[in-house]
C-alpha cells in the first residue's frame, strides 16, 4: 500500500507528490466508472464527458496536475469570477468602499459599526458565496476547491459575528486558499492569525489575568499600546474559546490526549494575539497584531512541554508548531480526511496510509490526498456517501453545464438547502457526514432544486440543458440522461420510473425538463 | 449499521412500504386525544448560563464573581423575579412566571452531566444519547420510541438536520412544516411527485445512507401536511410567536389538529455567550430569553385543554463559569438548569439539591456543581410521558429515585 519512503524531516513544500508516496500504478486505468468516482470525491463531480475523457488521458496524470503548482486562471474562469471580485477585497478596502475613505480612522464601536454596514453586509456575504460557488463549478483546480471547502469547515468561522462580517472573503482567499494543498502548519498559523478567527473564537479579546506576569514594558511598540486601543481597562482575563477549539477541533482532536490545564495554558500563551481596531500610522485596520502588554508572559506548560517566561509572540508560534506536528494531530486529520474522501466511518487502512503520509511529508496536505486516492478503501467506496447540499448544488450545475449568471440569487438556494456559506455558528463547521444531511426536508429540497433547475425556474443560473439532454422520444431521453447525468449508474427502478412518468407527455420540451428534474433529483445523483 | 439506517422496520410496520403510491392523504387523527402523551424537547445549543436564567440571588459569591453581568436581586432595578426566596427568574423570562405560579412550570437547578467535558459537541452528544462517556450513534429518544406505543408519526424535528437524540428513529425533519411541498403547478407537481416517489421506493434496498426511505417519507409527509391549516393565520390561539419560536406555532397546530406524534424536537441557537453576555436588558442573553419566553407562553395559550398531553423539556449541554471572563461573558462551565412545562407537571418549585457557589462548593473550584444527573430527569419523562417500560436498562446511570416532576 501507499508506503512512504522514510525521510528525515519534512520534504520541501514543492516536492512533487509522486516522490513522497505510492507507486503510480494503483489508480485504475481506462475505466470511466472509476474516473467518475475520482471526480465525485476529488472534484465537485464530472461535467458531461469528463469522466470518459479522464479514463482515456489517465487519472494518475490528472491527480498529479491537480496537486501540483497552480496555473493562472483561464480567461473563461476569470470572466465568470469578475462579477464577484469585490468579495475578495481586503477588509479595509471593502469598508472604505462602503463607508468612504477614512471610515476606519475613527474608533469603531461594535453596535454602531454593525448598524452602519448593515445595508451592505448581506449582499457581501452572498457575493462571497457566489465567488466560491463559481470557482467550484468552473475552476480546473478542482482538488484545491474541494480542499478550500474542507478547510473552511475544519477552521470554521461564522460571518454574522461582529467584524467577521467583513472578513470572511479575505479569510478564504488569504488564509485558506494559499495553503489548501500545502503544509498544514502554514494553514494553522494563517488561521490562528487571521482576524476572522481571532474574532470568531474571541481570542482577540483574550488578555492576561490581572496579577499575572505582564509583557515587558521596554518592548512596547506603537501597535502595542493596549490601553488606548479600544480595549477598556476593566476588561481583563483570558477567554478559553479559541484555545479549546484549537486543541479539540483544529489539531489534536477530542481524544487527542490533552487536559483542562493544557487548554488554559494554551489560552495564556495566545493572550495578546489580537487585531488592530484603531490603526496608527503605518498600520492596517483589522490586521493581526501581537500586543505584548496583554500577553501573559509567565511560565506555561502544554502537553508536557515547557514554555518558559518571556518569549512573547514566539510562544504561540512554537505552540502551533508543537500542535501541527503532534502525533494526535496526524491521526485526527488523517481520520477526518478519510471520512471526507472515502466513507463516513473512516476505513482504518486508509487512515493508516493517510497518517503515514502526513507524518513522513511533514504535514503536506497534497501528500495525504495522494495517499488516500491510492488506498484500496477509496476505490471500494463509490456511492458510499451522500453529497452535502453544497456538493449537490455544485455537481448539479456541473452536470448540466450550468454556472452562476452574475447575480447573487444562487446564495438563496444554498440557504434553502441548509448550507449557506460562512453561516454555521458552531466551531465544528458543516458536517460532511451522510447522516447529518439525510432528512425528509433535505430530500424534498433537493427534488425541488432539481425541478427548478430543469424547468428554468432556478434564479441565478445560466444553464443549457438542451446541450446535455437533446429532445427526443421517451426511451432516447432516458438513455441519454442516464449516460450524461448519472454515468450509466441509474437503477432499473429509476429508469422505469422515468420511463413511465414520461408516457403521455406530448410536449417534447416538457419531456426533457421532466427527465432532467428526475435524473438530477434521483437517489443515484445524491450519492457519491 | 442497523441502528443507523433503521427506519425500514418502522415503515414496514406502519404499512408505508407496501402502500407505495396509494398513501392516505391526511394523518389519521389521534384515536383518544385525552390519553395522548407528547414530549417536546427544546435544546439550548451552546451552553445556556443557568445562573442567569434562574438566578441564585441569595448567593454572595454570585455577585462577587460577576461584577458586570450579575442580575440584581428582586426589587432592584433590572432585578430578578423572585420564585422562592432563593432563586429568581431572569426579568426577560417574566412571561413564564404565571405558569410557575399556577404550578405548570417546574425548574431543576444544578442539573447536568457527570462527565467533566467542557466541549460543546461532546457534551451535546452525551446528552442526546444519554450514554455518558461513550461514543454512540443512537439517540435516547430514538431508543425510547423503539419501545413505546405505535404512533404513525413518531417524532418531528423542527430542525435543519436530524438531532442525534432522534438518530435511528423514524422522524420527520423539517425546519418549517408549512413550506414542506414541491413547488410547481398542480399538474406538473403531481407528475414529478409520482416519478420521484417511484424511484425513491425503488432505492430502499440500496445499502448505505437510507435515501430511499427518506425520499418516500418526504413525499408522503408533504402530501399529508398540505392538508393541515399550517398558515400563520392558523396560530390564532391568542399567541404571538417571535420569529425564533415560529416552529412552536406549527407544533401547536399539529396538537390542536390531533395529529398523532410522540416526540418533537426544537433547537435554540446562540447561547454560547463568551462575550457581551449582558444582564437584564443589554447584551446577548436578554433578547434570546425574551423571544423564547414569549414563544413558550404563546404555545401554552394555544394548547388550551390539550396542555394535559404535553410536557415541554428545555435543556442545555452544560452551564457556564460562575466567574465572568475578560470580555463581559462567561466560559464553558458545568451545572446548569432545566425547565419542565406541562399540564401534568408538578410545578411551582425549583427541584434539585443546591450545592452553593462558594469556592469549596464549586466543581473544580470554578463551576456550579451538578447534583442532579440529567439522565434522572430523562428517565422519569421516558417512563411517565413516553410509557417506556424498562427505563433503567434504556437510560443507564439514572438515579433510582426520581424527582417527581410529573404526577
Amino acid at each position: 500500500m501507499a508506503c512512504a519512503p522514510a525521510t528525515s524531516g519534512p520534504p520541501p513544500a514543492t516536492l512533487a507528490p509522486t516522490t513522497v508516496v505510492a507507486p503510480a500504478s494503483l489508480l485504475p486505468v481506462g475505466d470511466a466508472r472509476a474516473s467518475r468516482h475520482l471526480l465525485n470525491r476529488f472534484a465537485f463531480g464530472p461535467r458531461p464527458g469528463e469522466a470518459e475523457k479522464l479514463a482515456d488521458t489517465g487519472m494518475e496524470r490528472w491527480l498529479s496536475e491537480q496537486l501540483g503548482p497552480a496555473q493562472p486562471a483561464s480567461p473563461e474562469l476569470a470572466a465568470a469570477l469578475s462579477p464577484y471580485a469585490a468579495a475578495a477585497q481586503e477588509p479595509s478596502a471593502l469598508i472604505a468602499s462602503w463607508l468612504g475613505e477614512g471610515a476606519l480612522d475613527e474608533p469603531m464601536r461594535g453596535p454602531e459599526f454593525n448598524r452602519s454596514i448593515k445595508p451592505y453586509f448581506r449582499e457581501h456575504l452572498a457575493r462571497v458565496a457566489l465567488l466560491q460557488l463559481s470557482r467550484q463549478v468552473l475552476s480546473e483546480r478542482q482538488v484545491e476547491e474541494v480542499m478550500v471547502q474542507f478547510w473552511l469547515n475544519h477552521f470554521n468561522v461564522f460571518a454574522p459575528k461582529g467584524l467577521v462580517r467583513v472578513l470572511g472573503g479575505d479569510y478564504i482567499e488569504r488564509a485558506l486558499r494559499p495553503h489548501a494543498l500545502g503544509r498544514f502548519e502554514d494553514l494553522l498559523v494563517a488561521t490562528a492569525r487571521h482576524p476572522a478567527m481571532l474574532i470568531y473564537l474571541d481570542n482577540a479579546q483574550s488578555v492576561r489575568e490581572q496579577g499575572s506576569a505582564e509583557g515587558g514594558m521596554a518592548d512596547m511598540s506603537a501597535s502595542d499600546s493596549a490601553a488606548s486601543d479600544n480595549t477598556p481597562a476593566r476588561r481583563r482575563g483570558i477567554n478559553e474559546n479559541y484555545a479549546r477549539e484549537l486543541l479539540e477541533l483544529h489539531t489534536l482532536g477530542r481524544a487527542g490526549g490533552y487536559s483542562e490545564d493544557d487548554v488554559i495554558a494554551t489560552a495564556r500563551i495566545l493572550t495578546g494575539w489580537s487585531i488592530v481596531r484603531r490603526p496608527k500610522p503605518g498600520e492596517l485596520p483589522l490586521a493581526f497584531v501581537f500586543r505584548k502588554k496583554q500577553h501573559d508572559s509567565g511560565d506555561k506548560r502544554v502537553l508536557g512541554e515547557s514554555f518558559p517566561a518571556g518569549h512573547g509572540e514566539d510562544e504561540g508560534l512554537r505552540l502551533l508548531h508543537l500542535l501541527a506536528t503532534h502525533a494526535s494531530t496526524a491521526r485526527h486529520l488523517a481520520t477526518k480526511l478519510c471520512a471526507h474522501f472515502v466513507a463516513d466511518e473512516a476505513p482504518p487502512a486508509c487512515v493508516v496510509d493517510a497518517e503515514r503520509a502526513f507524518v513522513s511529508s511533514g504535514g503536506e496536505v497534497r501528500s495525504v490526498l495522494w495517499a488516500i486516492a491510492h488506498s484500496a478503501s477509496f476505490w471500494a467506496a463509490p456511492g458510499a456517501k451522500l453529497k452535502t447540499p453544497l456538493e449537490f448544488v455544485v455537481s448539479a450545475l456541473r452536470a448540466v453545464r450550468g454556472k452562476p449568471d452574475g447575480t447573487l440569487e444562487l446564495a438563496r438556494a444554498l440557504r434553502r438547502l441548509g448550507e449557506p456559506l460562512l453561516e454555521e455558528s458552531v466551531p465544528v463547521g458543516y458536517s460532511d457526514h451522510s447522516l447529518m444531511w439525510l432528512s425528509e426536508s433535505g430530500m424534498l429540497a433537493r427534488m425541488q432544486f432539481a425541478s427548478a433547475l430543469a424547468f428554468g425556474k432556478l434564479g441565478g443560473v445560466s444553464a443549457d440543458i438542451a446541450a446535455v439532454l437533446p429532445e427526443g422520444e421517451v426511451a432516447e431521453l432516458a438513455r441519454a440522461g442516464n449516460r450524461e447525468l448519472l454515468g450509466g449508474a441509474a437503477s432499473p427502478s429509476t429508469l422505469a420510473a422515468i420511463d413511465e412518468g414520461l408516457q403521455g407527455v406530448d410536449a417534447a420540451a416538457t419531456r426533457r425538463q421532466l427527465a432532467a428534474a428526475w435524473f438530477v433529483g434521483s437517489p443515484e445523483f445524491q450519492r457519491q | 449499521m442497523s441502528t443507523l439506517y433503521g427506519r425500514r422496520s418502522f415503515l414496514r410496520a406502519a404499512g408505508l412500504l407496501s402502500a407505495g403510491l396509494t398513501l392516505p392523504s391526511a394523518f389519521a387523527a389521534e384515536a383518544e386525544p385525552a390519553r395522548a402523551r407528547r414530549l417536546i424537547c427544546i435544546f439550548l445549543r451552546g451552553a445556556a448560563d443557568g445562573l442567569s436564567l434562574v438566578v441564585p440571588y441569595a448567593e454572595a459569591a454570585y455577585y462577587r464573581e460577576r461584577p458586570s453581568i450579575a442580575i440584581a436581586p428582586p426589587g432592584k432595578a433590572g432585578g430578578v423575579i423572585d420564585l422562592d426566596g432563593r432563586f429568581g427568574l431572569h426579568p426577560r423570562l417574566a412571561p413564564l412566571k404565571p405558569l410557575f405560579d399556577q404550578g405548570s412550570l417546574a425548574l431543576v437547578h444544578a442539573v447536568g452531566s457527570p462527565h467533566p467535558t467542557r466541549s460543546h459537541f461532546e457534551a451535546q452528544d452525551y446528552m442526546e444519547t444519554a450514554d455518558v462517556g461513550v461514543r454512540s450513534n443512537q439517540g435516547w429518544l430514538a431508543r425510547c420510541l423503539e419501545r413505546s406505543g405505535p404512533h404513525e408519526l413518531r417524532a418531528i424535528a423542527l430542525t435543519d438536520t436530524p438531532p442525534l437524540a432522534l438518530r435511528g428513529a423514524p422522524a420527520l425533519v423539517a425546519p418549517r412544516l408549512e413550506k414542506f411541498r414541491l413547488k410547481a403547478n398542480e399538474r406538473v407537481r403531481e407528475r414529478l411527485e409520482r416519478g420521484f416517489a417511484r424511484m425513491y421506493a425503488g432505492a430502499r434496498a440500496v445499502p448505505g445512507p437510507a435515501l430511499g426511505d427518506t425520499g418516500v417519507r418526504a413525499l408522503d409527509m408533504a402530501r399529508r401536511l398540505a392538508a393541515l391549516p399550517l398558515g400563520a393565520e392558523a396560530g390564532d390561539g391568542g399567541g404571538q410567536y417571535p420569529k425564533q419560536a415560529a416552529a412552536l406555532r406549527e407544533l401547536a397546530v399539529l396538537i390542536r389538529e390531533n395529529v398523532p406524534f410522540d416526540v418533537a424536537w426544537l433547537d435554540a441557537q446562540g447561547w454560547d455567550t463568551h462575550q457581551n453576555q449582558g444582564n437584564a436588558d443589554k447584551g446577548r442573553l436578554a433578547p434570546l430569553l425574551d423571544a423564547w419566553a414569549r414563544g413558550l407562553l404563546a404555545f401554552w395559550n394555544d394548547l388550551g385543554e390539550r396542555r394535559e398531553q404535553v410536557v415541554v423539556l428545555v435543556m442545555t449541554e452544560f452551564g457556564r463559569t460562575l466567574k465572568e471572563n475578560g470580555t463581559g461573558g462567561t466560559d464553558h462551565g458545568h451545572g446548569s438548569v432545566m425547565f419542565a412545562l406541562g399540564g401534568r407537571v408538578r410545578g411551582g418549585r425549583v427541584y434539585g439539591r443546591w450545592p452553593g457557589l462558594e469556592l469549596e462548593q464549586r466543581w473544580e473550584g470554578r463551576d456550579l456543581a451538578v447534583t442532579t444527573d440529567f439522565r434522572t430527569v430523562f428517565a422519569e419523562l421516558a417512563k411517565k410521558q413516553l410509557a417506556v417500560p424498562d427505563v433503567t436498562t434504556l437510560i443507564p446511570g439514572a438515579a433510582a429515585e426520581e424527582l417527581g416532576l410529573l404526577a
